[in-house]
């Protein structure tokens, strides 16, 4: 029997899975996406938004790499907001709403389109191997697909339960079932697996919202997109508001009411949920002396009537979550489409995976997203795209790609997962990132076009934009350097922007280092009017941009240069593959172990793996450097 | 184990042999003490036998070094040994043992854990815009951050006390020619002679030794009496004097009783703590104006100076109780100073409301007592954030 054949095998297509295909794919391998319902694609599962705090950096970077998340998103947007922007540009953090049901058919539609990929409904029972070597799958049908890698997507799915008060059904998302062969096969291949906890709140009918009660959020004037793909007018979709509302004391005292049939409280569920996105009854638990929490009430389309009630995530008793939320004045008649509820599922805790995402154990099986024990589409989807990137590597016979936590935020998430002991699904926070500074949203594909482009996923002509802008962004920097403005040249701006006059020359650098003056308003002025680089300037606002930023944090930015260089020191004295730990008798107990489970790369992964204490480090150290 | 040790057919010494078994003993490992009569013949004898056994001798620290790798001990402990092996006085065992025990570490630790925290509320604000949380005011933020400041400063001021401790604390004996300085000098090393090893003023213009009072080490120094001098080899001397007078830490002033007028010309030296002693009260009376009136040479009153001292020495180096431990290691004291101009840079940057830079100059600062301490890992921050703070959109 002749069976199909791919380079490799997606299972699953959440947004990892999207991602791995997209660029194995994009990487001139053939892809197969098996998944229980290919309608399920581009699924959103939680609130129907893209981006956030450190999240908004992933969908940038992963656009930079070749990534199609950010072209979902701007495709199907219906309201972009730029956080923290009152705050520095470093920590600005992009956000957007979308239509849950356009995302997911946007997703589905440019996956089909898309060479190279084939979409197969299917469930996997089992994974094929021979000497520890992937070879495909086998699926529920009886059919075999041949493979050289297999990357497992599977989200919440695997043995997954949800919770609402003390029932408790099968299943990792609403209506959905579990799945069951691929947890079977990787115990019976001795892989560890652990439990962990997500919750989702309740959805409303939209017309049952007294939206006079509560507070307009709309979203930003003149947005801007995620992907450098999307051209043209923008947004592309009409956009809309969310709304914000408050739980009071009555609310905390009917939630408390049904905490005796809480399965969290009562025990039932022994996966641990994530702290920073608790359950409603958890604030209130935890926090009893805040007599309020805020909800977002978010809107799921521009046709739906579901409305997501961010914030109030609970997997209390249906009729308690109700009871509760009709004590909120702009939900006094509230009707609930779907309780919320939480789900408790086996991930694979990642001392079994490489940086790439490859198994330690077997050769070309990864594991991406959720089942990694992490948290949020972002963060899912950058590991779908590291190991795609990385799986089609291997088949191709290169060297892997790995980001530095000094590159990217993917490159701190990764770092973070592998070496770090995790007991809650992991989000990435930007006070994760040491190099904020530099890593900012605003320069995704300054930092990470290269490698985009050097793994042929973004286009030549557009990387060559980039090289351009960074050329314009450098000329420009340093000639504004040597540029001494007079009095009468710069005192009329300073004075409009109630900015201090200067009364003799002054740099012009030190002029856009003030807070109240833009590089882009000092530009404007006639000094500038006769130089050619500077008619350039002003048509190309990114590069004027930059050198605003890059100017006014100079000072720090050189700083974590500085420091990068010192970091750089520890990730490359190498440690060899195959190193024996246990041959170095003074290392502490607890870090021969860990050491020899994570089998760290390099010194400074060595130094992050939680276990290994300060004195291992230098110990080891002695024997690295010799 | 106790027998001898031969050179052939000779009995070099009678010894005894003390085995330490890994992982018990100080470094470690295996460890053979050999504890012989000493004396530099019998102990280069011993030695050139151990070299025929392809032994060689430690390096600087190496037993320490061996401590650290082996997990013996941490870094700041094997640092507060190597002082230990080279304090002299009980205030500086004193200290040290409260290093070598953890006291100043825990010290640091508290410090430490305080950016953290502090930390905390900034990242809070980055990370969790959306979560309605109320922020802290910014003269609150300031306020807080001079709380933590004051401390490391403290800390690091602390390493004056220390340096007394490990340095000594330097008493100049000035006065005008033949008022007796030299005298006293010798009166005080005399009722206090501990290891007396005069170094002569031949090369320095002056003559140094040291007493011990309160377990604390005074350096007395005697100077060249200090007069207006046209004399090219005196005026020297009188430089000299007025050099170590800037750098004593006390100044004992001694003054004739027959020529008091003298007083009045050395007042404008007080910015140090002066000490006014007026000597030959056999010859002249005492007067109110001075701390101590005695005659050095019928040994009147000199305890009185003692007594003087003693309660300088207090207060330099005693610590009241609930304070912090002393720094008296120099890269520690480096570290703190680093640490205290970090936190002027939050200051500065919080000021301007950029609480990204701000983050950047308290990770430094927290960075600078790693460096004496450990390691910072960012998840510390969270775990703080979600004690704290109730989150979750």
């Amino acid at each position: 029997m002749k069976h199909k054949s791919y380079d490799i095998i997606v299972i699953g297509g959440g947004h990892a899975g999207i991602e791995a295909a997209w660029t194995s794919a994009g990487m001139g391998l053939s892809v197969a996406i098996l998944t229980i319902d290919s309608k399920a694609i581009g699924r959103m599962s939680c609130n129907p938004a893209i981006g956030g705090t450190a999240k908004g950096h992933l969908v940038k970077e992963i656009d930079a790499l070749g990534g199609i998340m950010g072209k979902f998103s701007d495709d199907t947007g219906i309201q972009f907001r730029m956080l923290n922007k009152s705050r520095g540009p470093a920590i600005w953090s992009p956000r957007c709403q979308n239509d849950r049901e356009l995302y997911s058919q946007r997703a589905q539609q440019l996956i089909t389109e898309k060479d190279n990929i084939t979409v197969i409904e299917d469930v996997v029972e089992s994974i094929e191997v021979k000497n520890y070597i992937i070879t495909g799958v086998l699926c529920s049908s009886g059919e075999v697909y041949k493979s050289r890698a297999v990357i497992i997507t599977s989200g919440t799915f695997m043995n997954a339960v949800m919770h609402t008060g003390l029932t408790q059904t099968e299943g990792g998302r609403y209506g959905e079932k579990s799945s069951k062969g691929i947890s079977k096969w990787l115990l019976n291949h001795e892989f560890e697996l652990a439990r962990l906890k997500t919750g989702t709140p309740p959805r409303l009918e939209m017309e049952s919202i007294n939206f006079t009660e509560t507070e307009e959020q709309p979203g930003d004037q003149n947005p801007k997109p995620f992907s450098h793909q999307t051209k043209g007018s923008f947004p592309k979709l009409q956009q809309i508001s969310c709304y914000l509302t408050y739980t009071n004391q009555k609310t905390h005292d009917k939630l408390k009411k049904g905490f005796d049939l809480s399965p969290i409280f009562t025990g039932k569920i022994t996966g641990v949920g994530p702290r920073y996105c608790p359950s409603i009854e958890d604030k209130i638990f935890r926090f009893a002396d805040k007599t309020r929490h805020q909800i977002f009430l978010e809107p799921e389309g521009l046709n739906s009537r579901i409305v997501y009630m961010n914030g109030f995530s609970s997997s209390l008793p249906a009729d308690t979550q109700l009871e509760a939320i009709k004590t909120i004045p702009s939900l006094q008649n509230a009707k609930m489409i779907r309780a919320g509820y939480a789900v408790e599922y086996d991930f694979v805790p990642t001392h079994q995976i490489k940086v790439t995402l490859e198994s330690k154990k077997i050769e070309g099986l990864y594991f991406a997203g959720q089942i990694n024990g992490t948290s949020g589409y972002e963060e899912a989807a950058a590991q779908g795209l590291i190991a795609g990137i990385n799986a089609s590597l291997k088949i191709q016979g290169k060297e892997p790609f790995i980001l530095k936590r000094s590159d990217a935020y993917i490159g701190v998430l990764i770092d973070d997962l592998i070496n770090k002991v995790h007991e809650e699904p992991y989000r990435i926070f930007t006070s994760c990132a040491e190099y904020r500074l530099l890593l900012r949203q605003d320069n995704a594909d300054l930092r990470l076009m290269k490698y985009g482009n050097e793994l042929g996923l973004i286009a030549d002509e557009t990387y060559k934009k980039v090289v351009e802008k960074q050329k314009l962004i450098q000329e420009g920097f340093d000639y504004l350097k040597g540029v001494y403005l007079k009095p009468e040249e710069a005192n009329e701006l300073l004075e409009k922007q109630l900015s201090t006059k200067i009364h003799q020359t002054e740099n012009a650098s030190q002029l856009i280092k003030r807070n109240e003056i833009k590089a882009e308003q000092l530009l404007r002025l006639k000094y500038f009017d006769d130089s050619t680089l500077f008619q350039q300037l002003r048509n190309n606002p990114e590069a004027i941009n930059q050198i605003d930023i890059e100017l006014k944090y100079e000072g720090y930015i050189k700083r974590q240069h500085k420091q990068i260089e010192e970091f750089k020191q520890n990730e490359d004295t190498i440690i060899p593959l195959n190193f024996d730990f246990l041959k170095i008798k003074s290392l502490s107990n607890e870090g021969k172990e860990k050491l020899s489970q994570i089998k760290p790369l390099s010194l400074g992964q060595a130094s992050r793996i939680a276990g290994v204490s300060p004195t291992d480090v230098s110990i080891l150290a002695l024997y690295m450097r010799g | 184990m106790h027998g001898y040790i031969f050179s052939e057919e000779s009995i070099i010494d009678e010894v005894v042999v003390s085995f330490f078994s890994s992982p018990s003993s100080f470094t470690g490992e295996d460890v053979v003490e050999i504890s012989s009569h000493g004396g530099i013949a019998t102990y280069q004898a011993l030695i050139q036998i151990l070299n025929n056994y392809e032994l060689r001798q430690a390096n600087t620290g190496e037993f320490s070094r061996r401590a650290v790798m082996n997990g013996k001990m941490d870094i700041i402990q094997a640092e507060a040994i190597s002082d230990l092996i080279r304090s002299e006085t009980q205030f500086q065992g004193k200290q040290f043992l409260s290093q070598t025990t953890g006291q100043y570490s825990k010290a640091i630790n508290i410090i430490r854990s305080e950016i953290i925290n502090y930390c905390s509320l900034l990242e809070l604000e980055i990370d969790f815009t959306e979560e309605g949380i109320e922020l802290v005011n910014k003269k609150h933020l300031i306020g807080q951050l001079e709380i933590i400041k004051a401390k490391v400063e403290q800390m690091y001021l602390s390493y004056e006390k220390g340096i007394f401790i490990k340095n000594g604390i330097k008493v100049a004996i000035i006065g005008p020619p033949n008022s007796g300085k030299s005298s006293l000098f010798n009166a005080l090393l005399e009722k206090n002679r501990s290891i007396v090893t005069e170094l002569p003023g031949t090369t320095r213009d002056f003559i140094e030794d040291h007493i011990f009072i309160k377990g604390a080490k005074l350096v007395l120094q005697d100077t060249a009496g200090i007069r207006e001098s046209n004399e090219v080899i005196e005026k020297k001397g009188i430089e000299t004097s007025e050099k170590l007078l800037k750098k004593a830490d006390i100044v004992v002033l001694v003054i004739d009783s027959q020529n008091q007028e003298m007083l009045t010309a050395f007042k404008k030296e007080s910015t140090k703590r002066t000490i006014k002693v007026l000597n030959k009260i056999d010859l002249n009376k005492a007067s109110q104006k001075f701390d101590a009136c005695i005659s050095v040479k019928t040994g009147e009153n000199l305890d009185n100076i003692i007594k003087l001292l003693e309660q300088e020495v207090m207060r330099l180096v005693e610590i009241p109780k609930s304070s912090q431990p002393v720094v008296t290691n120099e890269r520690h004291k480096r570290k703190l100073l680093k640490a205290c101009q970090y936190l002027d840079g939050v200051k500065t940057e919080i000021e301007k409301d950029s609480i990204e830079t701000a983050c950047i100059e308290l990770r430094q600062a927290t960075k600078e007592l790693d460096e004496i301490l450990g390691k910072i890992t960012t998840e510390e921050i969270q775990n703080n954030i979600f004690e704290n703070f109730c989150i979750g959109k």
